[in-house]
């Protein structure tokens, strides 16, 4: 079931099945529901609709005239309570009549109840057969939004809110940004020094960093804020684009995952990558945080799970994320192919007005062999994972093109961050113990696919303090700060393994901010 | 610039609309298998370049037939019928559509990005063969470069 906001973007809402509000209205009063458990949203939203008076009609008049209980919906991606009951608000075409008014509202069997005191074409309406109160109201609402003489139409929800609070510091599952060495066997210490790194920037919201991927969940909690926004008004491209299907295609102006196949956890089959990866950089911090948690994140879906896909799409893709994008983060290898090597050229030339967008990419998870393409390209940036003990990851391919390594799965834990926000999609459906029972977030994401966001998100840091950088200055920057951890460097500080060594955020504002 | 070598094993093989009976003509070839949407890949058992020339020649429903391309690391890659060219500089619509003449090619697009790229497909996919047509391009003093354009496998890396 969906619901259409005021600019007609698609709102997908799950409905809660025997929620405490079909028990609670039998009872004779409201003193019970404080008794129930009082830390469900689904309680609060529920005891707000009688709270509010929209209950008063049935709960006054006994059961038998009470009619369909209310409805209470979780919100996909949000994961916010929304219940409805009984009233619709529909805002009018301005000018309309107040004779067509009514009509329109008799049609679908609807009386206005009040106006509103601001909007003057806005009225709330109800069923006075009180026939539509629950579930239904949502498909009477979407049929009013479709009327020529209507702009908008919703149920009047009574709503979940979460007052604009972020934690001040990630959770310890983050070790990767903040390393506390609460695992038996982690190294403490062994991050990117983010809370260091956050004191100087925690990344501009000017600074975009494309994630190239799958998909990713716009409507996240986490990365709902965070999602870049086309500033051109009449533009398609709205929030990004999915090259995987033509540029006539409906679903091209739609970066969101798309494809889906039993078993739902499982990378094969599922868009479930990119997610994930738009959190390693830049999560919010409702939960999780990505390392750039104050830049936006500009979704290009290239995939659609693992279906082939046509290499001029890819590189047309790398181009416009370079045109929009001050970072592209491809967590992705394939072949090589003529047109991508070009794109990664053209990005240096046409990306940030003549500056270069940065194209990080991951060296493959072939465990040690050589460097995947396009990593291995001279116009790419190659990241590889290091691990909570400071070693290089098991998985993580290795030579002369490696730039640096960042921390991923491999040790100890893998990398909390954010999951498909569908409670029945992604790598967690919805475990306490795979980070989390709202099935939000996941703790098993890892790889190189992980290491690269988290580089990415480190260069979009760098780039906060000093948005002069060019593209090869900043990779300078990044090895410069890079930490030696391991073995192996040679005389210029380069190891096959690691690169420069592992990437410090702290390390790396600082030199960015004293760079040129 | 990536270099692509055409297979000796494997043909891409475009079957034309409605042509059902195409894939038991294959199987009378050798190995068949879909590769895409719309594509068959097939494995001819008795040589790849005498397979293709059968397969233009006789077998009803075939719209082209090309060999999977082979990249420096041996990954495959499917030819989608198309070629693509960088030119040295931005050419206008006349010269676009002269060149196309000049090679018997067909202009599909100019690349929405990059003004100085289009694609093209031949006028007869069936005489002419992609990695003779790559390159006859290549050689052409406006071309940077030119390549077929394919479809690939990704991994993506988690």
């Amino acid at each position: 079931m969906h619901i259409l906001d005021a600019v007609g973007n698609r709102v997908e809402l799950e409905l809660l099945p025997e929620t405490p509000v079909t028990e609670l209205m039998a009872a004779p009063g409201l003193g019970l529901l404080g008794a129930v458990v009082e830390a469900s949203p689904v309680v609060r939203a529920t005891k707000a609709v009688f709270e509010l008076g929209l209950a008063r009609g049935p709960i006054s008049r006994g059961a038998e005239e009470k009619g369909p209980p209310p409805a209470v919906f979780r919100e996909r991606g949000t994961g916010l309570v929304r219940t409805v009951y009984r009233e619709v608000v529909v805002r009018f075409r301005p000018g309309l009549s107040e004779r067509r008014r009514r009509a329109a509202l008799r049609a679908h069997g609807l009386r206005m109840r009040r106006g509103n005191p601001y909007v003057q074409d806005q009225v709330v309406a109800y069923d006075p057969n009180r026939r539509k109160a629950g579930a239904e109201l949502i498909e009477v609402a979407n049929d009013f939004a479709e009327l020529d003489e209507v702009v908008f139409a919703t149920p009047n929800f009574v709503s979940e809110f979460r007052r604009a609070w972020t934690r001040s510091r990630p959770l310890p599952a983050q070790w990767h940004l903040h390393n506390l060495g609460r695992v038996a066997g982690q190294k403490k210490g062994e991050d990117v020094g983010a809370l260091e790194a956050w004191k100087h920037t925690k990344g501009k919201r000017e600074i975009v960093i494309a994630v190239l991927d799958d998909g990713v969940d716009i409507s996240h909690r986490d990365l709902l804020s965070r999602i870049w926004r086309n500033p051109a008004a009449s533009a398609k491209d709205r929030y990004g684009r999915d090259f995987f299907l033509r540029d006539d295609d409906p679903g091209h102006y739609d970066p969101r995952p798309k494809r889906f196949r039993r078993p739902f956890d499982q990378l094969a089959g599922n868009d479930i990558h990119g997610t994930p990866c738009a959190g390693v950089a830049a999560a919010s911090g409702n939960v999780a945080f990505g390392i750039a948690w104050r830049a936006r994140i500009l979704p290009v879906k290239i995939f659609h799970a693992d279906d082939l896909a046509q290499d001029e799409r890819v590189a047309d893709a790398i181009r416009y994320a370079g045109l929009n994008a001050d970072i592209l983060s491809c967590s992705w290898s394939g072949g090589t192919s003529p047109d991508i090597e070009l794109a990664l050229e053209d990005v240096g030339r046409l990306g940030r007005d003549g500056l270069g967008s940065a194209v990080f990419c991951a060296t493959g998870n072939d465990e040690h062999a050589p460097v995947a393409y396009p990593a291995s390209d001279r116009n790419s940036i190659a990241v590889g994972a290091s691990t909570d003990q400071a070693k290089l990851a098991w998985y993580s391919n290795v030579g002369p093109e490696v730039d640096f390594v960042a921390p991923s799965n491999g040790g100890m834990q893998g990398i909390f961050t954010t999951d498909v926000g569908r409670v029945d999609r992604g790598f967690n459906l919805g475990f306490a113990d795979r980070g989390g029972k709202d099935g939000l977030y996941t703790n098993e994401f890892g790889g190189t696919s992980s290491a690269t966001p988290l580089a990415a998100g480190i260069g979009a840091l760098a780039l906060s303090m000093n948005p002069d950088l060019d593209r090869d200055e900043l990779r300078a920057v990044l090895r410069e700060t890079a930490d030696k951890i391991g073995s192996g460097y040679d005389r210029r500080g380069h190891s096959r393994n690691f690169g420069y060594g592992r990437v410090n955020a702290a390390r790396a504002v600082e030199a960015a901010a004293e760079t040129g | 610039m990536a270099q692509q070598v055409p297979s000796t094993e494997y043909l891409v093989v475009k079957p034309s609309a409605n042509e059902p009976g195409l894939r038991d003509a294959l199987a009378e070839l050798g190995e068949v298998e879909p590769v895409g949407e719309d594509l068959l890949l097939l494995r001819p058992g008795n040589g790849l370049d005498a397979a293709r020339k059968r397969l233009l020649d006789e077998t009803e429903g075939v719209a082209w037939a090309e060999p999977v391309l082979l990249d420096e690391r041996n990954e495959p890659h499917f030819p989608t019928g198309e070629v693509s060219v960088r030119f040295t500089r931005s050419l206008s619509d006349e010269e676009l559509e002269a060149f196309a003449r000049a090679h018997e090619l067909r202009l599909e697009r100019r690349n929405e990005f990059v003004p100085e790229q289009a694609t093209f497909t031949p006028v007869d996919p069936r005489r002419s063969s992609l990695p003779e047509l790559v390159q006859e391009l290549t050689a052409a003093s406006e071309v940077r470069s030119a390549f077929a354009n394919t479809t690939s496998r990704y991994r993506r890396d988690a």
